[in-house]
């Protein structure tokens, strides 16, 4: 008799690791665009985006100038969200619990040179988001309500010091976002754009979001083998 | 998608509601993976949002198609609100 996770190779009589996935973690949230059966949409217009965590923290949002695209755009063939309104489309649950804790969001995303000035993923209105600033004129790199954050890029950590380093830091090519953040003082999840709405874009035009998991205090192995997993799912090399 | 000004939150609505009665809403979605209603889930209830500006500025963005269908009502064309900086 064998015991233990894997299956069993014939003729070797040894046992293969089972692959790789995000539930593996125990993610606080995990959105997955490739996974068409999460999107509810009218007219490719996302009006649910479905957690696959297990904890039911859905992204809704219910009015349709606001709905961000679903089936429009793929990265590596696969299906992504995208965001091509007046800079207004964001996608919302306001429940999910997170304050108080430390926190690390990977996400894909493809970033539309052009027209963003930030990666976002927050909580619920203008004075409480995550963020990281990629454009402007001046000022340090940012994280909105979360403090001691770092950045990584296709697994290459951020050491610069404006908006703009982070542009072009992030490039316009799909890649493997890592944001780190310790005492988030809000609840809740806002992916896409926040606050009024000035000329000066948040999550805009053309910009796309592929994956996103939410976890606790990954450890290294957890942070690499979920990286690995996304960077091989959507084509894009570490 | 363009912003557009109303001199008051009524008017603006009166606009709306012309709107939302001309498209049909509430709007079921579907399931993008089968296309089958997903009636439980979050449906389309209304077609934009208002922001306040100042008390005779109230702000949304339309887009061209709508503010082409429903000109009647419709506020001024204007600029995106400002939006406080992080």
């Amino acid at each position: 008799m064998r015991l233990g996770l894997g299956i069993s190779i014939p003729g070797t009589g040894g046992l293969v690791q089972a692959a790789f996935s995000p539930l593996d973690l125990s993610p606080v949230l995990w959105l997955d665009a490739a996974d068409t059966s999460t999107i509810t949409e009218s007219g490719g217009a996302v009006s649910q985006w479905d957690d696959k965590s297990g904890n039911g923290y859905h992204l809704t949002q219910g009015t349709g100038a606001q709905q961000p695209k679903s089936g429009t755009a793929t990265i590596n063939s696969l299906n992504v969200i995208e965001y091509d309104g007046a800079n207004t489309q964001y996608m919302l649950n306001a429940s999910m619990p997170w304050a108080g804790t430390s926190l690390t969001v990977f996400a894909v995303y493809e970033i539309n040179p052009l027209d963003v000035q930030y990666i976002v993923a927050g909580a619920n209105n203008s004075a409480s988001y995550l963020y990281i600033a990629v454009d402007g004129n001046a000022g340090t790199t940012g994280s909105g309500s979360m403090t001691s954050t770092s950045l990584y890029v296709d697994g290459v950590q951020f050491t610069g010091t404006t908006y703009n380093d982070v542009y072009d830091f992030v490039g316009n090519s799909p890649a493997v976002v890592r944001v780190t953040g310790t005492s988030v003082t809000y609840n809740g999840i806002n992916v896409g754009y926040f606050g009024g709405g000035s000329g000066a874009s948040r999550f805009g035009y053309g910009d796309k979001i592929g994956e996103m998991i939410v976890v606790e205090t990954p450890t290294a192995q957890e942070i690499a083998d979920t990286e690995t997993y996304l960077a091989n799912k959507w084509g894009i090399t570490l | 998608m363009n912003w557009y000004t109303w001199t008051s939150q009524a008017a603006f609505d009166v606009w709306h509601d012309t709107v939302i009665a001309g498209l049909g809403l509430p709007w079921i979605g579907i399931n993008q993976n089968t296309g089958q209603p997903e009636p439980s889930k979050q449906q389309t209830t209304a077609y934009t949002s208002v922001v306040e500006v100042s008390n005779v500025d109230w702000r949304a963005p339309v887009g061209d198609d709508i503010a082409l269908a429903y000109a009647a009502g419709l506020g001024a064309p204007s600029t995106p609100p400002p939006t406080p900086e992080p």
